[in-house]
């Protein structure tokens, strides 16, 4: 019988921001405990909340194996490794005090703007032991600022976001946290401009355009031929300047643990799913890809109680420029603010309502855009439109890529 | 049963949580749990600033509330605040599943539901990839507070979510269909309406066409219409984006016209469902609410800090996705009053147009966006093929004022899987519903 055990702990502040005044401290601290056993490619999985009692756990997971669920499963071997990042972005005691602080300044710098949202500081630790002899340990730490802004005079629920997790926090990143805020805010209150319709390059997260084709990377719908992409493992689907990969790298990704919830660790904590346009991997865990005769993805996730599956805990495109400027000189382009939902038929076509968008130049915004629809076939937005992906965002504290492809703007 | 202080308010919401998840993929057994969680929720009000911890240990729950009483400033004067002296000190024990509670069915039993169903899903040589998950959900909730309240109710729904991939040659569709419910009992003898719902699809697959984006009139089925109902309006009712807000306190005035005179809107947490909320977090006693009547802004949803400072009143809106989070203003069961067409009628009166009969999702701000599933084209007024729509948009004050009629049956949806989102809570249950509602003019692409 092979067993593998997991703790996951997290301790979060979350202070609330309202009409640039901090109204709440929130205190969340939760220890989630698992133990999964392996035996006659079964599994048996148990999960406390709090302080386990191992002891009761490993027998309630042993009973679940009766329930006779197919897990064929090879556990890593004698693997050790631990990655601690341990400093808090912002002191505990600081907390409070920091957060009065931005919300201020942000208020100033944007007279205009009712100025809601939060800051929040987590860190989160976590451990995975295998009776294979391997033993794995992260912790990281985080601090995320959100604003969630309004014009004083709309009727809007909210007008704009605003988010950024830092990795250091001082003078220096405070302060270019409220020139992008001021940026937003000046911006947001220029002339407006409409551009004709047409294809440009367009600006946006890069989960706005991938997350439209994650479930088609993953293992039951690639093989039932419900994918876009069924069949094409191997072959070039996309822009041959176009890798992405699931990131679990504590540099990119504060967020998660540098191994997946089956204890595998992929190479530069990266599991690639495209490379240079290429299908590198179909998404799995150890029992799909035993199931489908697929290279094991390294991408599994569970939840603390239950059977893993798949889990994206967030995406790394390699980047092709250091920043907008670069990639697109004085060219226009549309950077999007804010998406009203938006879908893509089984035939690839994304339709994006556009909410919040604005003109980008020499990458800076120049002005804001009047609305519109953005469309698009994914197989050409990620393909011959695909222009590249810039290291930078327009925002100076938003340290996080950006994807720009080639979209039809529809205005209406 | 907790030692509250004088000088700050204080209170306390305790989950039981049981549920089931049984799911099988490909015809394997690929879950089959039960989860008991108890988690509870202090908050502590000094009158400037809330303070807030959450516990899986429930013994711990008055060392939490002394170290959150210790942060907070002393305020003799704290029953006076225009907020804590709004909340309802409501005494009751409501509980509206004990005789039916899915605690007490075996989880073998609801394993072998969901194998009936099974073989639904393989029942045509088009559909590949079966997925089948049964979900419930039985919670007891306790709340107490520094005023008195002290309420015990509970809450259950259940359900089955059935997929699978559909595809011939170069076309697919990922197929899917749900049945929620508050009793298990209800769940059994749906086979016919499930293979109708997959037989649908099937045909959407093989006959859809694509569409050339541009404004058509469009119907929405009740489950679009609740969407819209939720998406368009709902989340603009709800007062908290109104703090600290003149303009829009100015603007959003009671008794506004803002939509076409035959629309009526509706927020309400006492009917049985997943938007079932007898007693909000703040142990605010459920309500019937008119958020829009015959067109004319009619209420909105509160909070108690919502409430105080619209000096409106408690509506029972103010929820929490669990008990790891606070309560801010959300949505119960929403939902469009009926009108006068019939169904045929209604549709009569298209010459061109969409049919939007179930949704893949739905969002909203100033704009809404609904992504429907299965859709159709209306011609003179009849359903003829089915059309590949990806999303239908508008702007929400426009929309609301180019409804132009409404059929004259209510159909309410209940759910298992998803919720409603909102800042970082989600999945919030929540119902909706409504009448078909005929629009003069969308934006589908």
């Amino acid at each position: 019988m092979q067993k593998e055990y997991l703790v996951n702990v997290s301790n979060e502040i979350t202070l609330n921001v309202t009409d640039g005044k901090v109204d709440s401290y929130r205190v969340k601290d939760e220890t989630q405990s698992t133990v999964r056993v392996y035996d006659n490619d079964k599994i048996g999985v148990a999960g406390a909340l709090g302080d386990a009692d191992w002891t009761a756990l490993e027998k309630q997971a042993k009973e679940k194996l009766n329930d006779g669920i197919p897990y064929p499963c090879k556990l890593n071997k004698g693997v050790k490794k631990s990655v601690i990042r341990d400093k808090a972005v912002v002191a505990e005691q600081d907390l409070i005090r920091t957060t009065k602080r931005l919300a201020k300044k942000v208020a100033n710098a944007c007279p205009r703007f009712l100025i809601n949202g939060k800051t929040q500081a987590i860190r989160r630790k976590g451990s995975y032991k295998n009776s294979q002899d391997t033993d794995l340990a992260y912790e990281n730490n985080s601090f995320t600022v959100f604003f969630q802004v309004k014009d004083k005079d709309s009727s809007n629920i909210a007008d704009a976001y605003y988010q950024t997790n830092v990795s250091t926090y001082g003078k220096i990143t405070e302060n270019k946290i409220v020139n992008d805020m001021k940026t937003l805010h000046d911006a947001f209150f220029g002339e407006k401009v409409t551009l004709p319709d047409g294809k440009y390059p367009v600006i946006v997260a890069p989960y706005d355009v991938l997350g439209n084709v994650v479930k088609d990377f993953i293992a039951e719908y690639y093989i039932s031929g419900g994918s876009l992409f069924s069949g094409k493992l191997g072959e070039k689907i996309f822009n041959e300047n176009l890798s992405v990969c699931i990131d679990r790298n504590p540099k990119t990704n504060r967020a998660a643990a540098f191994y997946d919830s089956e204890g595998e660790i992929a190479k530069d904590y990266r599991a690639p799913i495209i490379e240079n346009g290429t299908f590198k991997n179909v998404l799995n865990n150890k029992n799909t890809s035993t199931m489908f005769n697929l290279p094991l993805s390294k991408t599994s996730a569970a939840p603390y109680d239950g059977v893993p599956s798949i889990g994206v805990p967030g995406l790394y495109l390699k980047r092709t420029a250091p920043d907008l400027k670069t990639m697109l000189g004085a060219e226009k382009a549309v950077y999007i603010a804010i998406t009203s939902g938006g879908d893509m038929t089984t035939e690839g076509v994304v339709g994006m309502p556009v909410q919040l968008a604005f003109l980008v130049e020499n990458g800076k915004i120049t002005a804001r855009l009047t609305d519109f629809s953005a469309s698009g076939n994914i197989k050409e937005m990620l393909g011959e439109d695909f222009v590249g992906v810039s290291a930078k965002d327009v925002f100076d504290a938003v340290d996080s890529e950006v994807l720009v492809t080639k979209m039809n703007v529809i205005n209406g | 049963m907790f030692t509250f202080k004088q000088d700050a308010y204080a209170d306390v919401r305790i989950e039981d949580r049981f549920s089931t998840n049984v799911t099988f993929m490909n015809g394997m057994l690929k879950e089959i749990k039960e989860s008991k969680e108890k988690r509870a929720f202090i908050r502590v009000f000094d009158g400037k600033m809330w303070y807030y911890a959450s516990t899986t240990d429930i013994g711990d729950i008055q060392n939490k509330l002394d170290g959150l009483y210790a942060q907070a400033k002393s305020n003799p004067k704290i029953l006076r605040n225009r907020t804590v002296s709004r909340y309802q000190v409501n005494v009751e024990e409501k509980m509206a599943f004990s005789d039916t509670s899915v605690r007490n069915i075996p989880i073998s039993e609801k394993k072998a539901l969901l194998e009936k169903y099974l073989p639904i899903l393989s029942s045509s040589p088009l559909m590949a990839m079966p997925q089948a998950i049964y979900l419930d959900r039985n919670s007891v909730f306790e709340f107490y507070s520094s005023k008195g309240a002290s309420i015990k109710y509970d809450y259950q729904t259940c359900g089955i979510v059935l997929a699978c991939t559909l595809a011939e040659g170069e076309k697919f569709f990922q197929a899917h269909h749900q049945i929620g419910h508050t009793r298990f009992s209800a769940l059994k003898g749906k086979g016919k309406e499930i293979k109708a719902a997959f037989d649908e699809q099937i045909e959407c697959m093989k006959n859809e066409v694509a569409i050339t984006p541009g404004e058509y009139p469009v119907i929405l089925s009740p489950e679009a219409a609740g969407i819209f109902a939720h998406e368009s309006f709902g989340h603009k009712s709800e007062a908290d984006f109104m703090l600290a807000d003149e303009g829009i306190r100015r603007e959003w005035q009671i008794g506004k016209t803002v939509a076409s005179p035959l629309l009526s809107i509706v927020d309400c947490g006492k009917s049985l469902g997943s938007g079932y909320v007898p007693y909000d977090d703040e142990g605010t006693k459920a309500r019937k609410n008119y958020l829009i009547k015959n067109g004319v802004l009619a209420g909105r949803l509160h909070s108690g800090a919502t409430s105080a400072y619209l000096k409106e009143k408690m509506t029972g809106n103010a929820r929490a996705v669990n008990c790891t989070f606070e309560p801010i203003v959300r949505m119960t069961n929403t939902y469009i009053e009926k009108g006068e067409y019939t169904k045929e009628e209604l549709f009569a009166g298209v010459k061109f147009g969409y049919y939007i009969k179930s949704v893949k999702h739905g969002s909203g701000m100033s704009k809404f966006t609904i992504a429907p599933n299965v859709a159709y084209e209306i011609v003179d007024g009849k359903i003829t093929r089915p059309v590949k729509i990806s999303v239908i948009t508008g702007d929400v004050f426009t929309t609301l004022g180019l409804i132009d009629g409404l059929s004259d049956k209510v159909e309410f949806m209940s759910f298992v899987s998803g919720g409603c989102g909102k800042n970082e809570q989600y999945p919030l249950p929540v119902g909706f519903g409504g009448p078909h509602v005929r629009i003069s003019k969308m934006f589908a692409q």
